[in-house]
């Protein structure tokens, strides 16, 4: 049995719930009365238990087994959540975390479980609450109640036929048949199964399978061991004469489906499945898969083209027709795919309530961290990046930036601080800011401080203004903070992010005021990001400007034009517009010509147009960026493919004014 | 960076192309396909043998002048003209030739050192030796050192004599 294949689905389906436990206990904090939220608690909890008792990972389910306990008599209201309690809770969640990780190859680290797990029960025994088992326990308790009773005493030696049917929510129910069918060999030789085995260890069966046994054990015995197996639902047994051959043919002539009462019993449970799925939020794809999708799509797109230079080439009757609709298709096609890679910056920003609140407690601070536009999309790539760079701000904020509530109040400040995370696209960016409202970073303090450690000469500190002096944070080996604390405050945070910041290309930017806070903004390059796009013609060949650098475009007349120091030059709205000939620019002539089309930028508030020789169509574009041949070129921050499969060069506004200033 | 090690006493792979007039060969493991020219789409204020970028299935790819890089006049389209995609190390990058002839196999022992008869010293630093066939001589290029240049360096040294003669000035009226 291989159940290493199972691992990475059971490790990636637990840090998903461990994130959704992690989030409700925070809601939990500011609502602990809030049934709905225990319950979330439970599910994760449970579906945790479920999995890794499948993966036969003890450690996980036991603990999370009694968490469950503690979540059972808080639901019922038994104990009433406290501030202790959900610390309990987050340390088991961290525990459970830990433990996930350390999953590999089917083993798991040995942990001491139980400093945690004699917390939990005290906090049940505590209110001389009597430890409580599951619902989920009970429920099948009294469901074997039913069933044990009514079987019949079969005779060692002879066929029994066990109908196991499986709890609905039972995870990764092939492992769980899997373990059914070991155990089952076991108690005796497996005579046949319905549906076939494979098909079983597959999991392609509903809930329930049966299975055909030859044993000398006691069918009690069987019984009683397989229900112990958990997320086993039901077990019914039958005897059969041993008639080889007859079995299997009277077990498959009448499967479940064609007997009445299971009929409807089936489809009660595949309708309940059916509801209780809905909270299926996505299936997990490797990111290779949806480059390899996006390039299938692509060749899909030249072979539309061919078909369609073909069909208008060919007059066949009814051709025009499809190939439209094909068109429609291919596109829809590629537009889908190019959205599904695309996260939502939430993935990386979920994790931050927690930390904040961790952090907080240690330095015995009150911080309300607040988040906007966690919606915000950004590719895959890019995000995977920005988590540590974003934590290192965070910890910067909750350590040196928000004072203590004593201090604050003294201030006269709420005594509760706030951090406000921010994600925003603008233009070719996206901006995260970090916001807090501590008390500021006095850039006097900071040139004394880079004088003290050597960072610069004391003349050199002299000549720095404010804001200069506000990157000397940025300084390899700087940290204001008066002691050093597990927090941060190691002076590396700051030198780290610079670092990570100017590898992806994008850049950082510091503004503080004494005693009002402290404004961190980071500018990140959307390296594969879908934009909206401007397509310009220019010498025959054409080029993609983003929307989002443009202000308007415009037609000049001949007679309109101007020079200004040898400059050419307009007039927009009674203002001086300088103009930008990206022919000449680029290298190539330019054509002269009555009217000329103008595209207005903006770039630092300063607004220059660009003459192109048409405005060809708007479009939404991905950004597809050079290979390492061409990564450092200027001017242009890759290129993008059209739907009819053309490269087109993007044009980058910033490239393109320090190309202008060299020439 | 040599793959000579790695081959077998079989030999190696090779890819051969024309070019010039001289025949040349690259090991089969470098080159991911060898597609018909095709539309390429300039970059300008690029190095001149950068040709530009192509749609590779969905992967915008670099296309080089193999001419141009060895200094060579460059020759016209025609119909054998064909663009060699090589992949080393998860990167890609287009080569025209004049013409991709067959794909042979050539013994070990019979590859030498480059040797002094190849003048054109800027190409020298791309080769790996030359193998000898019959009465042939297959200059072995490693495409993998092409790729690994610094080629910012060159993109950074445009010279003036790329702009146009025509200055900004006289094409305001």
């Amino acid at each position: 049995m291989d159940m290493l294949k199972y691992e990475d689905d059971f490790k990636a389906e637990a840090r998903e719930h461990l994130q959704i436990v992690n989030q409700a206990l925070l809601d939990l904090e500011k609502d602990p009365n809030d049934l709905s939220i225990l319950n979330s608690i439970f599910r994760s909890a449970h579906t945790l238990k479920s999995s890794s008792a499948a993966m036969e990972y003890t450690h996980i389910s036991n603990l999370t087994h009694e968490m469950e306990n503690v979540l059972d008599v808080l639901r019922t209201g038994e104990v009433s959540t406290t501030q202790d309690t959900a610390d309990i809770l987050f340390e088991c969640t961290d525990l459970l975390e830990a433990m996930v990780n350390d999953v590999s190859k089917g083993k798991l680290r040995q942990t001491d479980l139980t400093p945690l797990t004699e917390k939990l029960r005290n906090i049940i025994q505590d209110k001389e609450v009597k430890p409580s088992d599951t619902p989920e326990r009970t429920r099948s308790g009294e469901t074997t109640g039913e069933e044990v009773t009514g079987y019949d005493r079969i005779d060692n030696g002879e066929l029994t036929v066990f109908d196991i049917l499986l709890e609905k929510d039972c995870a990764l129910k092939s492992v769980r048949a899997l373990m059914i069918l070991k155990a089952m060999e076991t108690f005796g030789k497996i005579m046949d199964t319905t549906p076939a085995r494979n098909e079983i260890e597959k999991g392609q069966f509903d809930l329930n399978f049966k299975i055909s046994l030859n044993s000398d054990l006691e069918p009690e015995t069987i019984h009683t061991k397989l229900k112990l197996i958990p997320e086993v639902e039901k077990v019914d047994m039958r005897s059969v004469q041993k008639t080889p051959g007859h079995i299997p043919a009277t077990e498959k002539t009448s499967p479940p489906k064609k007997d009445g009462s299971k009929a409807k019993e089936k489809s009660d449970q595949i309708i309940k499945s059916a509801i209780s799925s809905k909270n299926t939020q996505g299936i997990r794809v490797n990111i290779e898969r949806l480059d390899d999708l996006m390039n299938l799509v692509g060749e899909l797109v030249i072979s539309k083209i061919r078909l369609m230079q073909i069909g208008t080439n060919n007059k066949v009757t009814g051709l025009k027709e499809v190939l439209d609709q094909l068109n429609i298709l291919t596109t829809d096609l590629q537009n889908q795919v190019m959205q599904m890679r695309l996260v939502p910056v939430e993935r990386v920003f979920s994790r931050f309530p927690r930390m904040v609140r961790d952090l907080s407690k240690t330095v015995e601070k009150e911080i309300e961290l607040v988040i906007e536009g966690s919606d915000i999309e950004l590719d895959r790539t890019v995000l995977d990046e920005i988590g540590e760079p974003l934590v290192h701000l965070l910890r910067n904020c909750v350590d040196h930036g928000i004072e203590t509530p004593d201090e604050r109040l003294k201030r006269g400040k709420d005594r509760m601080g706030t951090i406000k995370l921010t994600a925003l696209r603008d233009k070719q960016h996206v901006i995260f800011t970090v916001v807090d409202d501590g008390q500021g970073i006095d850039p006097h303090a900071l040139k004394k401080m880079s004088v003290v450690k050597g960072i610069i000469s004391a003349e050199d500190a002299e000549k720095l203004s404010d804001e200069e002096a506000f990157d000397l944070i940025f300084r390899p080996g700087f940290s204001t903070a008066k002691k050093v604390s597990n927090v941060s405050g190691r002076g590396v945070g700051m030198d780290v992010v610079k670092t990570k910041i100017t590898s992806l290309s994008g850049s950082i930017y510091v503004t503080s005021n004494i005693g009002i806070g402290t404004e961190v903004s980071l500018h990140l390059p959307i390296s594969m990001a879908i934009i909206q796009a401007l397509i310009v013609g220019l010498n025959n060949r054409i080029y993609a400007i983003p929307i989002a650098n443009i202000l308007s475009t415009i037609i000049v007349k001949k007679e309109e034009m101007k020079t200004i120091n040898g400059h050419p030059a307009t007039t927009m709205h009674e203002q001086v517009l300088p103009l930008l000939d990206l022919s000449y620019l680029f290298g190539e002539s330019s054509s002269e010509r009555d009217e000329i089309f103008v595209v207005v930028v903006e770039k630092n508030t300063q607004m220059v147009g660009l003459i192109v020789d048409s405005l060809i169509d708007r479009h939404e574009i991905v950004i597809k960026s050079f290979d390492n041949t061409l990564k450092n070129i200027e001017g242009f921050s890759g290129a993008t493919i059209l739907g009819d499969g053309n490269v087109v060069p993007i044009i980058d506004i910033d490239g393109l004014f320090n190309l202008r200033d060299r020439l | 960076m040599s793959k000579l090690n790695n081959t077998t006493d079989d030999g190696m792979q090779l890819v051969v192309f024309d070019l010039d007039s001289e025949e040349y060969g690259v090991e089969i493991s470098q080159v991911r396909e060898i597609i018909k020219m095709e539309e390429i789409s300039c970059i300008p204020r690029t190095p001149d043998y950068i040709k530009g970028v192509i749609n590779l299935r969905g992967q915008v790819t670099t296309v080089i002048s193999l001419r141009k890089k060895f200094g060579l006049m460059e020759k016209e389209v025609d119909q054998n003209t064909r663009i060699i995609v090589a992949e080393i190390d998860g990167l890609t990058l287009g080569i025209t030739v004049d013409a991709v002839n067959e794909v042979l196999k050539m013994p070990k022992k019979d590859i030498e050192d480059t040797p002094a008869i190849i003048s054109n010293e800027a190409t020298t630093k791309y080769l790996r030796g030359v193998g000898k066939l019959d009465d042939r001589l297959l200059i072995l290029l490693d495409i993998h050192r092409i790729m690994n240049e610094d080629e910012l360096v060159e993109i950074h040294q445009i010279d003036k004599s790329q702009v146009p003669d025509e200055e900004p000035e006289s094409r305001e009226e």
